[in-house]
């Protein structure tokens, strides 16, 4: 490959690496409607009457968990495609679902407790829910574990547990119903109306950050694999140190 | 006086004395919590014969400060989430360093012919 090819792959590159205004825009909008969010649970949403102001837990809580729950599709998409298709974009799918669901579930099983140890006397039982979350975020992280330091197959073995832990988040969804632990059931529902209207507030701007997030994860991985690319090139070309 | 000073037995007799220092230091600190056990001796030996007591008069339920849990719970999600934001932000940058480098290579060896 000549310099000039390098040289035009390489601006190429180095444009996509400023931040798209749109992203910009929706990480803004996200970071406001999080101030919101806070703002309306602790000013607006009244204390609720048992559980007293522990409860302002939930309303961050479970965006949270769904956020960790709503990456299991993406990594399903992502996994499943990449053991067919074995095309890139794929597996950085997946890949970005992992993380986001790692971060996000990590964030989930710190708050619950915090919350828990109020409402149940304990940061922790061994209730199905409980378990299973913990237990997805377990193979998640075994899934990047895996990614980093397999060899050469890590990929389609990352790509294999992630599936796995898709699997884990249908058995987390449906263990409140299934098994009736200790866990609360779902009970958006039953909200009080400034409750709800905090609740869902919390739900949209955490959703909105996870997109602003997944977008960044996404063109980060993508900016990853050009310059390992370029990398290359310029090594065959014997510019690369 | 420094240690390399002293003959030979000095030393190692005040090497003894510090050991034995150092071992008296731990034992009085491992003594502490039994040196501060003060009380009515007859509530103590009734204790040793029927194992825990209730206090009278004490709540049924420990009192949890709800506030400092709320406060926590916030902060973590914040530490977490802006933590994120910024190892990508590194990440960027670490990136956009790898790129001018390769493309400062490219320069080099197009000046070179």
């Amino acid at each position: 490959m000549t310099t000039n090819a390098l040289r035009n792959s390489l601006f190429d590159n180095d444009k996509g690496l400023g931040t798209p205004p749109l992203l910009m825009a929706l990480a803004a909008v996200a970071a406001i409607l999080i101030g919101v969010g806070a703002w309306m649970t602790f000013f607006y949403a009244p204390t609720e009457k048992e559980m007293g102001f522990v409860q302002k837990i939930f309303y961050f809580h479970v965006p949270t968990a769904w956020i960790m729950l709503n990456s299991a599709p993406l990594m399903a998409v992502g996994s499943v495609a990449y053991l067919i298709t074995k095309k890139d974009k794929f597996d950085r799918l997946s890949d970005a679902g992992v993380e986001l669901a790692i971060l996000f579930g990590v964030l989930t099983v710190i708050t619950g407790p915090l919350w828990g140890r109020k409402a149940w006397g304990v940061y922790w039982v061994w209730d199905v829910r409980l378990t299973s979350t913990l237990v997805m975020i377990l193979t998640l992280i075994a899934c990047k574990i895996v990614r980093n330091y397999a060899g050469p197959n890590a990929k389609q073995i990352a790509a294999g547990l992630s599936v796995l832990a898709v699997l884990n988040a249908l058995f987390v969804y449906f263990s409140v119903d299934l098994w009736k632990g200790t866990h609360p059931p779902k009970l958006v529902q039953t909200l009080e109306p400034r409750m709800k209207q905090t609740f869902w507030m919390c739900v949209l701007a955490f959703h909105l950050a996870w997109g602003a997030l997944l977008w960044a994860r996404l063109r980060m991985a993508k900016l990853r694999t050009g310059l390992d690319r370029l990398h290359m090139l310029a090594t065959e070309a014997g510019i690369d140190d | 006086m420094s240690q390399r000073d002293l003959p030979q037995p000095a030393r190692r007799l005040r090497r003894i004395r510090r050991l034995l220092g150092f071992v008296a230091g731990l034992w009085l600190l491992s003594a502490t919590p039994a040196l501060a056990q003060t009380g009515d001796d007859g509530l103590r030996e009734k204790a040793k014969q029927e194992g825990f007591q209730p206090v009278a008069g004490a709540p049924d339920t420990e009192k949890v400060d709800a506030s400092r849990l709320v406060v926590a719970a916030y902060a973590a999600i914040f530490v977490g989430v802006f933590g994120y934001v910024i190892y990508m932000v590194r990440s960027q940058g670490e990136m956009a360093k790898e790129m001018a480098e390769l493309a400062e290579q490219i320069s080099r060896a197009e000046k070179r012919g």
